[in-house]
């Protein structure tokens, strides 16, 4: 009797809990939805999270806000997506150094990747290898000239250890076979100011905020880390047109991720409001300008990208005694 | 010359527009009581607002930004004067004169020499925008990791120099900095220090969290231990509002000093405005025939540093305008809202943007007397409010720096941080140990430490690097110099003489 009683009441409860949960799914989004930057204002993140976001809202029927929850290289916001309810109110926007780099690179991590799934890639932005007005080379193939050349004499700039810069150069020096010295900055600015004062004199830095300083000459492209030229340095080869890497692409990119156990019409409701938003025209043209690529798309085809990513750097953070820091 | 003026005809001409002087005013406005309000500050002011400028037109949107940017560093000095509350880490040296002249029942004076120091620190830091430029870039550049080193050391040195008590408590305050500022990832090796596995120390302990807790709430909570009756913020007779005759031939001079230190110092990116405020203190306490007296409410001690601090808000533009290198949080969003437009900012931007470039320049004139005409009449406002009663005066105070914290990084841990940071500064203050020095090696000690090994790794480990270079080698001997000058049995008895009055 008690056990069957205590079946009944399990099944109700079940049942109930069931109910909830359709209703939350069928009436989502009935409250406010806050996407997280684990950046500070300012930068392509934040600048991306906060053009996306008005158009979500306008077709989710509420107010969507961007909150920056700045620090531990994305481990706040992190932080901040899994203690919130799975329930598609709480979205983490994302990048290639906050997902992924973090995760490899500290013991304990910071947050577990398993813990989050996909929802929408955004944008990815182009890398390019810059170097100082006064390096004496202009090319890929003569930086490789130089450096073998010229081994221990050459300084790379990153804008901190385990950035995507510092990983970018640590994979091309590995695929190249020479060898520079890391020097790291406390950010992309000082990183910049040294390159143009040649105190170092190459760094990897995404096309979009060197464009000004391209443009001006107060640092060289010479290589675009791209399978496709760009339009702002056109007569810079690609690294994989040169035949020295061939296929070379580590993008930067930009995504929606929410917490692993929300459910799936959730996860898919937003994934087409996100889709819908970057078909935008104002949306995308804004983007293009700031030299990034709409991504959009499938979330699987986002976990692809950033999980691909992953593999190509954890060796590389292995080679350098960087895992478990 | 001829092309300047015309440069800045074409500026005045855009910038002079109806809608443009509108956008000037509103940033002002915000910018002043952003900079009122302890704690809240510019950037995440700007930061809420920047997603309104991208349907502007680009100038109008930088007129705006930029304004609340200055308009801030304008309040923060109010806050600082009344109520002893740096809102913006540059305020931190003035709350060390200004806060002692509202005792003494100068605080209109101190508003209004902070005022027009700062108007007159603003239209030198424009002229040098102006005419300058291009050149104090280069300069910049100049300055590379072992320059940025001497420069902290020779800085750290002279922190020591501020204090007004025991040598000896204010080095043991700075290299407790120093140990503080190590918290969080280390930027050389990537390895965390200090954080106890804590993700909310991973980036450090925050300045605003620290100048919150050492200066302001201790003042709070050492007011609350004095009986209710003798507990009034000031003295109860108010002076005149102006300065007087006396003060103002005091203050000219400093002013001008601090205008100058501070058109340098905010060229060189990260760290300029605090630098330029604490070297013009320390530098108005060395020129001084009274240099005793300083921390009893100098108005030399507040005339400097605010005009040096507003200089170097000004001159911080160059970096960015003609480098596109931002040298402040602020100076990034701007950055931000410029690659919005398709512009990129750098020395392109002069030839390519010249009605943007010569515009923002302009509206910066205009920005700067809007200011003086918006606070001046204020200052008699601000005044009053010290009569408000404490105990209504004190929980308001204590909420909104609870909000400015907060705001800074949207982070109620760090509210939690400034409680118990407060209650060591509370301590610190009951055994006279100063919290300024202590903040300057908070902010300059990670600089210099990072600095230094970058140097060491870019010479592969060879120390000469440091006495190779000539900016580098002139700033280690003027450290080595104040050294001996803190040493000279002289001063130090003169010093301890200070200490028993």
């Amino acid at each position: 009797m008690i056990r069957a009683l205590a079946a009944a009441a399990a099944a109700l409860t079940l049942a109930a809990g069931w109910a909830t949960a359709t209703l939350a799914q069928d009436n989502y989004p009935s409250k406010q939805i806050t996407i997280l930057v684990g950046s500070p204002p300012g930068g392509p993140t934040d600048t991306f999270a906060r053009l996306v976001a008005p158009e979500m809202s306008k077709r989710l029927g509420q107010t969507v806000v961007v909150e920056n929850r700045p620090g531990a290289a994305g481990g706040i916001a992190a932080q901040g997506t899994l203690q919130a309810p799975a329930d598609g109110y709480t979205l983490w926007f994302t990048t290639t150094s906050h997902l992924v780099i973090p995760t490899i690179m500290r013991d304990p991590p910071p947050f577990a990747r398993d813990a989050l799934r996909p929802v929408a890639g955004v944008a990815y932005g182009p890398g390019a290898l810059l170097a100082s007005p006064k390096a004496p080379f202009s090319t890929l193939e003569e930086f490789v000239a130089y450096a073998k050349a010229h081994p221990d004499e050459l300084n790379f700039g990153s804008s901190g250890v385990g950035s995507n810069a510092h990983i970018v150069m640590e994979r091309i020096m590995d695929q190249l076979g020479i060898k520079l010295t890391h020097v790291p900055y406390n950010g992309n600015g000082p990183a910049m100011a040294a390159l143009m004062a040649n105190e170092v004199q190459v760094m990897g830095g995404d096309l979009g905020s060197a464009r000004g300083n391209i443009q001006d000459g107060t640092v060289k492209a010479i290589s675009i880390l791209a399978l496709d030229r760009s339009s702002i340095a056109p007569g810079v080869k690609t690294a994989d047109e040169t035949g020295l890497l061939p296929g070379f692409n580590p993008v930067f990119y930009l995504g929606f991720v929410v917490r692993a156990e929300t459910p799936d019409p959730i996860v898919a409701k937003l994934n087409g409001v996100v889709d819908e938003a970057l078909a935008e025209p104002a949306v995308k043209e804004q983007i293009e300008k700031a030299q990034f690529v709409v991504l959009g798309g499938a979330p699987e085809e986002f976990r692809k990208l950033y999980e691909d990513d992953a593999a190509a750097t954890r060796p590389i953070l292995e080679k350098l005694g960087l895992v478990g820091k | 010359m001829a092309e300047l003026f015309q440069h800045l005809s074409t500026g005045f001409g855009a910038a002079l527009t109806l809608s443009n002087l509108g956008f000037a005013l509103i940033g002002c406005l915000l910018g002043t009581l952003i900079g009122v309000l302890p704690g809240l500050g510019a950037v995440a002011t700007v930061a809420m607002l920047l997603p309104v400028t991208y349907g502007l037109d680009p100038l109008s949107g930088m007129i705006m930004l930029a304004s609340i940017y200055y308009g801030a560093q304008y309040g923060g000095s109010t806050t600082a004067i009344l109520v002893n509350l740096p809102g913006e880490s540059s305020s931190v040296v003035t709350c060390l004169d200004g806060y002692r002249m509202a005792r003494n029942g100068r605080a209109g004076a101190a508003l209004s020499v902070a005022a027009l120091g700062s108007l007159f620190a603003g239209i030198v830091g424009t002229l040098f925008i102006a005419g300058l430029g291009p050149l104090l870039a280069g300069v910049s550049q100049r300055f590379n990791s072992p320059e940025y080193f001497a420069l902290m050391v020779f800085g750290l040195i002279g922190s020591v120099v501020l204090a007004n008590g025991s040598v000896l408590k204010a080095i043991a305050m700075v290299f407790l900095g120093l140990l503080v500022g190590l918290v969080g990832i280390d930027v050389t090796s990537g390895t965390l220090r200090y954080t106890f596995g804590s993700l909310q120390l991973y980036d450090g302990i925050g300045f605003v969290v620290l100048a919150l807790g050492f200066f302001g709430i201790p003042e709070i909570m050492s007011n609350l231990e004095k009986p209710a009756s003798t507990r009034s913020v000031m003295v109860a007779s108010y002076d005149s509002l102006m300065p007087t005759r006396e003060e103002v031939r005091r203050a000219v001079p400093a002013s001008i000093r601090g205008t100058l230190l501070g058109s340098f110092l905010g060229i060189l990116p990260g760290g300029g405005g605090i630098l330029a405020a604490f070297s013009s203190y320390a530098l108005e306490k060395r020129v001084s025939k009274t240099p005793e007296r300083f921390g009893t409410g100098m108005v030399e001690g507040v005339a400097g540093p605010e005009s040096a601090n507003n200089a170097a808000a000004q001159t911080a533009f160059i970096p960015m305008l003609t480098l596109g290198i931002p040298s402040h949080p602020v100076m990034a969003l701007m950055m931000g809202a410029l690659l919005v437009h398709g512009m990129a900012p750098g020395s392109s931007i002069m030839v390519n943007q010249p009605v943007l470039f010569w515009g923002l320049v302009a509206s910066m004139f205009i920005g700067n007397l809007m200011l003086v005409i918006i606070n001046l009449p204020m200052i008699g406002i601000w005044v009053q409010l010290l009569k408000v009663p404490y105990r209504l005066l004190f929980p308001a105070v204590l909420i909104f720096c609870c909000i400015g914290i907060y705001s800074v990084n949207n982070s109620a841990f760090e509210v939690m941080l400034a409680a118990f940071v407060a209650t060591l500064g509370y301590v610190f203050y009951k055994l006279g140990c100063e919290p300024a020095p202590f903040l300057l090696a908070v902010v300059l000690g990670p600089m210099m430490e990072e600095n230094l090994r970058r140097s060491m790794t870019l010479s592969r480990g060879d120390p000469a690097i440091f006495v190779e270079r000539p900016i580098c080698l002139a700033l280690l001997v003027l450290s080595a110099l104040l050294v001996a000058l803190i040493a000279l049995p002289s001063i130090r008895k003169r010093r301890e003489e200070t200490f028993v009055e």
